[in-house]
């Protein structure tokens, strides 16, 4: 398929370039904003691409095949990472009974609250933090998540529901600090 | 149980991760040098030929042998039969 190395580096750099801001952006957002993370899975994303370039069948767009890739990258990381890290439920994470208060409508969605989100999430323990991005941004089943994760579907089950709270808990106390602060 | 965030709110929320990122000057290229770097440490780029050679040794050897017993035998004729017995003993 390729005459020369050169040809083929030229090829794949053209890839590279016409794909890596989707690819940097679809890892990113899964990685809850972790930058350092984001980088080395961009570039094991690429580097699997690199060496399999030449079995590319070409059924699918470059950018379908690139974020399969990216998808079985963070895959694995999302294993590592969870094994690596313990999971320890706190007290803080216990189910409890709130008022339904906090309304979408009222809520600006800006830079800050984006940046308050990702603060949230890389503060959460990671099966909780891949628990919700899997969910929400993937829009991925209980029953799914398990397989990727490794757990029963019940335990899945349990893990969203005290995401949700831990979550909405960080996310609001942020909050709180941010309208005290305007308040002073 | 009555909830912290309705289930719409947390998910607008999450989402909004998905927006638009920017990306730090120079990472691009930074990550593509490093793509081509470890590809050369760890698999040479190799000819079609070069990688047959590298990956099933055996066949080539095998190949190889059937070709230089061939020739020879072509060269020799009848003698080829003695000859290698002769050789191996």
């Amino acid at each position: 398929m390729w005459s020369k190395k050169d040809n083929k580096k030229t090829y794949f750099t053209e890839i590279y370039t016409q794909n890596f801001e989707y690819i940097y952006g679809y890892i990113f957002a899964r990685t809850a904003g972790n930058r350092e993370l984001t980088e080395e899975i961009v570039q094991e994303t690429f580097a699997a691409a690199w060496s399999a370039i030449d079995r590319f069948n070409g059924k699918s767009t470059y950018a379908t095949w690139l974020c399969s890739i990216a998808k079985n990258k963070l895959r694995e990381s999302y294993r590592k990472t969870i094994y690596r890290e313990k999971l320890e439920l706190s007290d803080r994470d216990k189910l409890e009974e709130y008022a339904d208060h906090f309304d979408l409508e009222k809520m600006v969605i800006d830079n800050e609250t984006r940046l308050y989100v990702l603060e949230v999430l890389e503060s959460m323990n990671p099966l909780y933090r891949y628990a919700l991005i899997m969910k929400y941004i993937d829009g991925m089943s209980v029953k799914e998540i398990s397989k990727v994760l490794g757990k029963t579907s019940k335990a899945i089950d349990g893990v969203l529901q005290r995401a949700k709270i831990t979550f909405a808990k960080g996310y609001l106390s942020l909050e709180m600090k941010r309208n005290d602060e305007n308040n002073e | 149980m009555m909830k912290i965030m309705s289930e719409r709110a947390l998910e607008g929320l999450i989402k909004t991760i998905e927006s638009e990122v920017r990306i730090p000057e120079g990472i691009e290229e930074k990550i593509l040098v490093r793509v081509f770097a470890s590809e050369s440490e760890h698999d040479p780029y190799l000819m079609p030929f070069e990688r047959f050679v590298y990956e099933k040794p055996l066949r080539i050897a095998a190949c190889i042998s059937v070709a230089i017993s061939g020739m020879l035998w072509s060269v020799m004729g009848g003698s080829f039969a003695n000859w290698l017995i002769g050789f191996i003993r």
